[in-house]
C-alpha cells in the first residue's frame, strides 16, 4: 500500500511539475531573467 | 472505448487551457502529492532527501525506490497522453549538466534540501527556514542569471 502511494505520489509530483512548466529550462531562466532575455 | 474518449477529452482540456491554468493545475498536482505523502507515509517530499536516503541506506528502501520510479514515469506517461513529455532539451553540453549536477547535490545537503523539499513543500508547510531557504536561492539563482546572461564577455 505505502510503496503505491509512494510511487503515485512520485507521478503526481513530476506531472505537476511538467505541467507547471518546471522542466523548461527556459522557463526557469525566463523567471530568474529580471533583466529580461 | 470509455477510456480513451477521457484520455482524449483530457487531452484537448489541457491544450485549450491558459498557461496560467496549467500552471496553476500543476501546483493542485505538486500540492496533492505533498499532502498524500505526508498524509500516508508521515514523510516530507523532498526529491533530493528522498534520492539521497535512498544512496545513504537510511532506511524506507521501498517507498523510496517508488518514488522514483513514479517521478520518472510521469513525463513517460505524459509523453504518451499528449505527445509530448515536458521536459526541455539541457541548453548546455554534458560535461557542464554533470558539474551542475555535482553542484546541486553539494548544495542540497549543504541547505538541507532542495527546491522541491524547500521551495514547494517547506512553503507549503509555512516553515520559516524553508521560506529562508528558498529566498537565497532565488535570489542566488538571479544573480547567477545576471551575470552569465547579461554582463558583456561573460557567458553565452
Amino acid at each position: 500500500m505505502k510503496t503505491w502511494m509512494a510511487l503515485l505520489v512520485g507521478v503526481l509530483s513530476s506531472l505537476g511539475l511538467s505541467l507547471g512548466g518546471m522542466t523548461q529550462p527556459a522557463v526557469v531562466l525566463g523567471f530568474l531573467d529580471l533583466a529580461g532575455a | 472505448m470509455v477510456y480513451m474518449q477521457i484520455i482524449e477529452y483530457m487531452n484537448i482540456l489541457v491544450i485549450l487551457m491558459h498557461p496560467w491554468l496549467l500552471s496553476a493545475a500543476g501546483g493542485v498536482l505538486i500540492g496533492l502529492s505533498a499532502v498524500l505523502l505526508m498524509g500516508v507515509l508521515g514523510r516530507i517530499a523532498g526529491i533530493s532527501g528522498i534520492a539521497s536516503g535512498l544512496v545513504a541506506g537510511t532506511g524506507g528502501r521501498g517507498w523510496r525506490i517508488a518514488f522514483i520510479v513514479g517521478l520518472v514515469a510521469g513525463p513517460w506517461l505524459r509523453l504518451w497522453w499528449q505527445g509530448d513529455s515536458g521536459i526541455g532539451a539541457p541548453r548546455v553540453s554534458w560535461p557542464w549538466l554533470a558539474l551542475a549536477g555535482l553542484l546541486v547535490g553539494f548544495g542540497t545537503r549543504l541547505g538541507g534540501g532542495c527546491t522541491s523539499g524547500h521551495g514547494v513543500y517547506g512553503i507549503a508547510r509555512l516553515s520559516p527556514r524553508s521560506l529562508l531557504a528558498t529566498v537565497v536561492f532565488v535570489l542566488t539563482g538571479m544573480v547567477t542569471v545576471l551575470v552569465v546572461r547579461h554582463l558583456p564577455g561573460v557567458g553565452a
